[in-house]
């Protein structure tokens, strides 16, 4: 057994499950409860919750890249010059895509939340810019869920195709 | 190309992920960042929460153990011989056990929550001493059954990725 190999890939496994289950909550649970409520609670919560979400989610989101890159360099048989060629480069591929457009997603999400936290907490926004902002928010969130789930099944299933 | 085991596959790590994720972020993070913010916030944000967090988790946990239990009969013709011969069983059954261990202590922690949930509801204006107190008591248990029901479910990630490496 390569216990470097089995590491690398339980790092990212367990990096990568991270990131889309917390992409899944925020996206599918948090955002519409927090929503949901009053403006005052939502000025709270974001204060609370939107600095640690961003920080665990963007970390997790380079653990699970950075590791995937080495897996890539360290699986027996493969290397980075495979990406985008037959059945396993192609989909490795299409998933390093849809990750780094959801990170960058996630990026944009993070910029919305800042602005929401900001109006609120200052009381300069229009309920237009507001309502602008968690609509923002909330199509970027679902965008960014469904981007980590293709990477997710392009990438597990690689090996099969 | 085996389309049925990638179909099952699919199926089987994207819920998994989904249960994985959502389980840790509950319990290292949301969870935490609510017990510092405390009642009447938290409680009203658990209220809103509760029922479609506990759809999500329930049908992800559920999806992932059916499905990871068709794959590894598909996989495996003798799978029975197989758990307790190879080092690979032994890996499969053991993940079996952490995430069925880590999905019940996670249905405690969720009627915990539920518990706290409900006297936050109740709630006509700043809780009386005894309603706090037994909202933070029902709050911390939550907390470290999520916790705990949270590293069952990454140790069944971590025996489920080594199986096919022993």
């Amino acid at each position: 057994m390569d216990v470097g190999l089995v590491a690398t890939r339980i790092i990212h496994i367990i990096a990568g499950s991270f990131w889309v289950g917390a992409a899944i909550y925020l996206a599918v649970l948090l955002e519409p409860a927090i929503r949901s409520t009053s403006a005052d609670l939502e000025r709270q919560l974001l204060n609370r919750t939107s600095k640690l979400n961003s920080m665990w989610i963007t970390g997790a989101a380079i653990v699970t890249m950075v590791s995937g890159f080495a897996l890539v360099s360290t699986t027996p048989g493969r290397s980075m010059s495979d990406l985008g060629s037959g059945g396993w480069g192609t989909m490795i591929l299409v998933g390093l895509i849809a990750s780094v457009a959801a990170f960058v997603v996630s990026g944009m999400a993070g910029g919305f939340t800042a602005r929401l936290r900001r109006g609120l907490e200052s009381g300069d926004a229009s309920d237009d810019q507001l309502a602008k902002y968690r609509r923002g928010l909330s199509m970027l969130g679902y965008v960014n869920a469904a981007l980590v789930i293709v990477a997710v099944g392009t990438m597990s299933s690689a090996r099969f195709v | 190309m085996d389309a049925e085991i990638i179909f099952l596959r699919l199926l089987h790590i994207v819920s998994g992920a989904t249960w994985v994720g959502s389980a840790i972020f509950l319990a290292f993070v949301l969870q935490p960042a609510m017990a510092k913010t405390g009642p009447p916030h938290a409680p009203a944000l658990m209220a809103n929460i509760l029922k479609p967090m506990l759809i999500v988790l329930h049908s992800s946990a559920i999806l992932t153990i059916v499905f990871g239990v068709i794959m590894a009969f598909r996989v495996r013709d003798s799978l029975f011989d197989s758990l307790w011969s190879t080092d690979w069983g032994t890996m499969i059954w053991l993940g079996f056990l952490f995430s069925v261990v880590g999905y019940g202590i996670g249905i405690f922690a969720g009627l915990t929550n539920k518990k706290m949930a409900d006297i936050g509801a109740s709630l006509q204006g700043p809780p009386s001493p005894e309603q706090a107190a037994a909202m933070t008591r029902y709050r911390d248990r939550a907390i470290i059954l999520a916790k705990i029901g949270a590293l069952l479910v990454v140790a069944a990630v971590v025996v489920m990725a080594m199986a096919q490496h022993v």
